[in-house]
């Protein structure tokens, strides 16, 4: 009888805890207008903890720490500033101030929003990137990363060429959006390292190749110079002994 | 009692007390309202924040977007640039049509001003002489249009108008007859406020200046009359 009410009352001030921890847990994100997502129209989400998921009809969001997005009456998600990973089976696109990005079948994207640019790398399947003012996408494979900045005079946006992406610091602002099992994300995350290593090694392959072409190109030079030097004191020498002639001058 | 059964008393008394503080915190207690409105009121300045930022990123967002279309309006200005000036010049060079228009429209406006004019209505037909002066200006009206005003405002007692007037008739027509009348009329002025040396001064410019009789003998004739 006793060890029943222990369990009771355990049981009572266990729920008590729960409900405090729930209680906080509702404060993680803030909405405007106010419980927004589950409703249609515009709202404007700001993460206050990492992870928080956002799940919409097309795919699903999820925000890291400080993170503010905003969705407009088309149910467009724009990217205002913070860190994102856009997981999409291809239908969802991230507006930003720069870029737009989505993705050409399933794939997961990384998108982190600055004041002057916006940085896309791909961590699984091919990223669609459709910077301001260009009428083409810029497919970025898995293990890339670019850097898509403001519209320069010419009415484009400054963009970098893509390049292999930094596999430590992506890791880590990965982790801190990731909202699913340790398990998978570490298998993802291998698969992701692999990539990052390919793109490495085929920016390496590339620089490598260019580095060769220059070497060639500079002992093609030099070879060249050697040999007008050569045609060049050997013309001299002809001049010298018809001068020497001319003047019956003698041999040195 | 058993140690079980005690324990679960205790237990239960605990959480019995916890409920009962709890309750009257809630009832009694003012800071905990307080801390309710303070968690609400920064709720709303996070939101109000909030809706602050995401405006102002959908404007950036606009601006690139302009940016990014300058270039192609930035390819239609040179065409619009040789237009302006083409419209601009189809706006003060008009065509015959227009000119024999403008002066009907002049006549129309000087034949009412001088209607009124003998009718004695100098104030109106001054109106409508001043409409020909500023709208049509390079009329052949104008000239007439500029003599009667000055006679309108002469019997209207407008002597400084007259004054001011003559200075602009004499300034764009010098030689006209009625330019002479006009100085005439000057002179009247400046005898009716006693300044007869200037209106003497001004019937001798008028009588060397002006070739025409009928001027000259007015001049004449007023001169005549100042004398003593």
């Amino acid at each position: 009888m006793g060890h029943r009410l222990l369990l009771i009352t355990t049981f009572l001030l266990a729920s008590a805890i729960e409900v405090q921890v729930r209680a906080s847990d509702q404060a993680a994100l803030v909405q405007e207008p106010i419980h927004c997502i589950k409703t249609t129209g515009d709202c404007s989400i700001k993460a206050k903890v990492d992870k928080q998921k956002i799940d919409l009809s097309k795919g699903d969001l999820v925000l890291g720490r400080g993170t503010i997005v905003y969705r407009d009456q088309a149910e467009v998600a724009h990217l205002v500033s913070g860190f994102v990973t856009l997981s999409t089976d291809g239908e969802l696109t991230l507006q930003s101030e720069f870029a737009k990005i989505g993705c050409a079948s399933e794939c997961v994207v990384l998108v982190e929003k600055r004041a002057t640019y916006v940085r896309v790398t791909t961590v699984r399947g091919e990223a669609r990137v459709y910077p301001k003012g260009e009428s083409g996408a810029l497919h970025l494979p898995q293990g890339y990363s670019m850097r898509v900045g403001q519209v320069l005079p010419n009415g484009k946006a400054d963009t970098e060429i893509p390049q292999a992406a930094q596999y430590g610091p992506t890791f880590k602002k990965w982790w801190s959006s990731y909202a699913g099992e340790k398990e998978a994300f570490l298998k993802s995350a291998l698969e992701f390292r692999e990539a990052c290593r390919m793109a490495v090694e085929a920016g390496s392959a590339l620089h490598l190749d260019l580095a060769h072409r220059y070497i060639a190109s500079v002992e093609d030079e030099r070879r060249d110079a050697e040999e007008a030097r050569r045609r060049q004191a050997a013309e001299q020498e002809k001049m010298r002994r018809l001068f020497r002639q001319m003047n019956h001058l003698e041999e040195p | 009692m058993s140690r079980f059964a005690f324990l679960s008393f205790i237990l239960a008394l605990t959480v019995g007390f916890v409920q009962i503080y709890w309750h009257a915190k809630d009832q009694y207690s003012p800071v905990d309202s307080y801390q309710v409105e303070i968690k609400k009121l920064k709720e709303q300045v996070e939101r109000e924040q909030l809706a602050f930022v995401t405006q102002a990123e959908a404007q950036r967002e606009f601006r690139q977007d302009v940016a990014a279309l300058m270039p192609e309006v930035l390819r239609g200005v040179t065409e619009k640039a040789i237009d302006y000036p083409r419209r601009n010049l189809a706006s003060v060079v008009t065509s015959g049509r227009s000119d024999k228009l403008q002066e009907m429209m002049a006549s129309t406006l000087f034949e009412s001003g001088k209607s009124l004019f003998r009718s004695g209505d100098y104030e109106r037909a001054n109106k409508l002489f001043a409409k020909v002066i500023d709208r049509y200006g390079y009329v052949k009206q104008s000239i007439e249009a500029h003599f009667l005003m000055i006679e309108g405002q002469y019997q209207l007692g407008d002597l400084e108008g007259v004054s001011r007037s003559v200075a602009k008739m004499v300034e764009l027509f010098p030689e006209s007859e009625l330019t002479g009348f006009a100085l005439l009329r000057l002179g009247q002025v400046f005898e009716h406020k006693e300044r007869y040396a200037e209106a003497v001064d001004l019937y001798r410019t008028v009588l060397r200046s002006f070739p025409y009789r009928s001027v000259a003998s007015q001049a004449e004739r007023n001169l005549r009359d100042m004398e003593p």
